[in-house]
């Protein structure tokens, strides 16, 4: 478990659940700002002390006010400090669910995402523990927009499919007509999972249906 | 003298001749035209040199020009300014040119050339003189040619080419011989027998004798005056003193009658001549000299009070240019300045018209905003409220009502958050696509991935996200639609984008959201298109 952390969160009730919850976990050491300027100069300075953070748990957005700030987001908090400091451990946590934007901070190294949700604090939780033991954690929600593919970009083939398939030709008749117009992929069971896949993502339960519902949407 | 005198005649007739050929002149040029003719008064010349110079300025036609310009090289010529008389006669030649040829036009040649003739011999350039005399032969008539013929006589002995003169002389007395004009005939002969004074004495005297005889049958004064001063002259080369101070004391009498000062001098200068005292010799010699002397100063006078009205007219002119420059400028710059408030004017409209219209956007997505915030938020807490005032209402439950207010209030600030037109557009607007994506929603895209987003503005992207948005929150809220296409695609320079679901469609009401999408694809200069029916789908099509 971590002996010395920070925490940059701008909302006071927030601010105090994590603080809370870092009080449970037993870390002696808990420093709170708001401002991701001030996270930034308090890590700083304790890495010239010798005394490093060891994990930075930090909000997205911040509010602005009258002070004009170098580092204005904690996007920019990340990126400077994963780039000077790459061994210290960040926890994201902020309402953002956008796939880009959580693939971008991602990239930029840090250990783990938690979504402010209504699990947010267990969920946090357990992603300072699994980040304690040098493993990375993503909030479930925020795993399945990750791993889902956003939306389903149909082709040229697959327009040449439904065609047929409108026409009346069985998958085994399609399959043939693609070899000898010498278009790949051309094998039975390509052509199968293929339309198997239509029928997925087209929300149909079978064959008419996709025909029906690729008709209404003016497809083929 | 002799020969002024001559000209002077000649001058006369040819200026009469010309005079008549003007048909109505008024008043004023009459006025003018006489003074020309016979004043020699330089103030008398100016004025008529400003009258005629005004009107060649002026003047509409050409030969009226010329008419003009005939006058100003007259005046010039009296006034002792040679060379300017020479470039106004050269100037009207060069006009005169561009005329169609007519009865007129020749006139007024002959007339120039004669001009230039006597400027000529004036000036001693007796080659250009004869030339320009025998350029005036041809279309001249014949009394005419006698005179000129004359004139050439008088020039060729003036070059002592004594062969030439007779044959000019005797051409003219032919000519005048023919049309029986008594005066040119006695011109003639007393310039042959002149001629002849040191060669042939007794032709001499017999020409001369005639021409006399001619002169006092015609009562011609000037003639006579020309014909006792030569005869004069011829007695006293005879040394016959008598004779010669009887012919020039005739002379005399004339020159009384004239009442003008310069027969008078001449004649009596003959007559002083004839003395033999060498006080008388010397003076006479002297006094040649500075009578030479003193028309030269007077002519460089004249010439010099041209010239100095010559400056002023130019800079009088070249004020008058300045202000029509000036005025020209001040028109412009007038122009400039109107163009400029003009310009002013409508960037001043155009900018009030644009913050109204943004002001009105605001406005309108601000009302939107509280629109939604009450509808969807207030009262979901209004009713947990109530929920929660009845105490059997379980904690988890509230938990969930709780959990959907957040996301509701989440995905309002998400429509309306600005967006990064920065990143990669087309996973913008696949990250924005997946928020509808439902287990009973799907979204299918096609060619998006094709669309190069480079060269496409801002602006554009932020319209197109913003509409594209606004459809997919209608379909969610009111199309009960399973299925979407969107399908993109790049038809030249625009960008051709349909939209289509198979959801129960509607009645073509406009709703708020799909009547600002028209709004923000007019501000990008695009067109958006909606067709449905009930039951039919919805279908739009976007080009921008």
């Amino acid at each position: 478990m971590y002996d010395k952390i920070i925490i940059a969160e701008d909302l006071g009730s927030i601010n105090e659940g994590i603080l809370q919850l870092a009080k449970k976990l037993q870390i002696e050491e808990i420093d709170q700002v708001q401002y991701c300027e001030e996270a930034y100069l308090k890590i700083k300075k304790a890495f010239q002390e010798q005394q490093p953070y060891q994990l930075l748990i930090t909000d997205l957005s911040f509010k602005t006010d009258y002070r004009p700030q170098q580092i204005n987001s904690g996007k920019e908090l990340i990126t400077k400090l994963k780039e000077e400091h790459p061994e210290l451990k960040i926890i994201a946590y902020s309402i953002e669910d956008r796939k880009a934007k959580i693939e971008q901070l991602l990239k930029k190294g840090i250990e783990a995402y938690v979504c402010k949700d209504r699990n947010g604090l267990v969920e946090l939780e357990e992603a300072i523990t699994q980040t304690a033991n040098n493993r990375t954690y993503l909030s479930p929600q925020i795993q399945k927009i990750i791993a889902t593919k956003a939306d389903f970009e149909i082709e040229e083939y697959d327009i040449y499919l439904l065609n047929n398939l409108a026409e009346g030709l069985s998958q085994d008749a399609i399959s043939k007509q693609l070899k000898a117009k010498n278009i790949s992929p051309n094998s039975l069971s390509s052509v199968e999972k293929r339309v198997s896949k239509l029928k997925i993502h087209l929300g149909a339960k079978n064959t008419y249906q996709l025909i029906a519902l690729s008709k209404d949407i003016g497809l083929i | 003298m002799r020969y002024s005198l001559l000209i002077s005649l000649l001058l006369l007739f040819f200026s009469n001749n010309f005079n008549a050929q003007n048909t109505t002149p008024s008043d004023s040029l009459n006025n003018y035209v006489s003074k020309v003719n016979n004043s020699a008064k330089p103030q008398e010349l100016l004025e008529a040199f400003r009258y005629f110079n005004a009107k060649a300025k002026n003047d509409q036609s050409e030969l009226s020009e010329v008419y003009h310009l005939i006058y100003i090289a007259r005046i010039q010529q009296k006034l002792g300014v040679l060379q300017e008389s020479e470039a106004t006669a050269t100037k009207a030649l060069q006009v005169l040119e561009k005329t169609a040829s007519s009865s007129t036009k020749k006139a007024y040649q002959n007339t120039l050339y004669n001009h230039l003739g006597k400027l000529y011999k004036e000036t001693g350039k007796l080659k250009q003189a004869s030339y320009f005399y025998k350029k005036a032969v041809p279309n001249a008539s014949a009394k005419q040619k006698a005179i000129l013929y004359n004139n050439l006589g008088n020039i060729a002995r003036d070059q002592q080419n004594d062969s030439t003169a007779v044959d000019y002389y005797t051409q003219a007395i032919a000519l005048s011989e023919q049309t029986e004009n008594l005066e040119n005939l006695a011109r003639a002969r007393d310039n042959l027998g002149y001629l002849f004074r040191v060669s042939q004495p007794q032709r001499a005297l017999n020409e001369m004798r005639s021409a006399l005889a001619l002169r006092e049958k015609l009562q011609l004064k000037e003639g006579l005056f020309t014909s006792y001063i030569h005869l004069g002259e011829y007695y006293q080369l005879q040394q016959q003193q008598q004779l010669a101070k009887a012919y020039f004391i005739k002379a005399q009498d004339i020159a009384e009658q004239f009442k003008n000062l310069k027969y008078k001098e001449s004649a009596l200068k003959k007559l002083v001549s004839l003395t033999e005292m060498p006080l008388v010799k010397n003076y006479l010699r002297v006094k040649d000299s500075l009578d030479r002397l003193n028309k030269k100063a007077e002519s460089n006078y004249l010439a010099i009070q041209f010239q100095l009205q010559k400056t002023e007219r130019e800079a009088a002119l070249l004020q008058v240019e300045k202000e029509k420059e000036r005025q020209k400028t001040f028109l412009f710059q007038l122009i400039g300045i109107l163009v400029f408030i003009l310009a002013l004017a409508i960037f001043a409209y155009l900018k009030i018209k644009h913050r109204k219209e943004k002001i009105e956007e605001v406005f309108s997505t601000e009302s939107r905003i509280a629109k939604k915030i009450h509808d969807e938020v207030a009262n979901d807490i209004y009713y947990l409220m109530a929920k929660l005032q009845n105490s059997t209402y379980q904690k988890e439950d509230t938990l969930d009502r709780l959990e959907d207010i957040y996301h509701t209030s989440r995905n309002i600030s998400r429509e309306n958050k600005s967006f990064p037109t920065q990143e990669n557009f087309t996973e913008v607007l696949q990250e924005m696509l997946s928020h509808y994506q439902t287990q009973t929603i799907k979204i299918i895209t096609k060619n998006l991935s094709a669309i190069d987003w480079k060269h496409t503005s801002a602006l554009k992207k932020a319209t197109l996200y913003r509409i594209i948005q606004e459809l997919f929150t209608n379909m969610k809220k009111h199309s009960e639609a399973s299925l979407v296409l969107l399908d993109f695609q790049q038809k030249g320079k625009k960008l051709v984008i349909n939209y289509t679901d198979n959801g129960k469609g509607s009645e073509l009401k406009k709703k708020n959201g799909l009547v600002n999408t028209e709004s923000r694809i007019r501000a990008i200069k695009g067109s958006i298109t909606f067709e449905t029916e009930i039951n039919k789908g919805f279908k739009v099509q976007i080009i921008c």
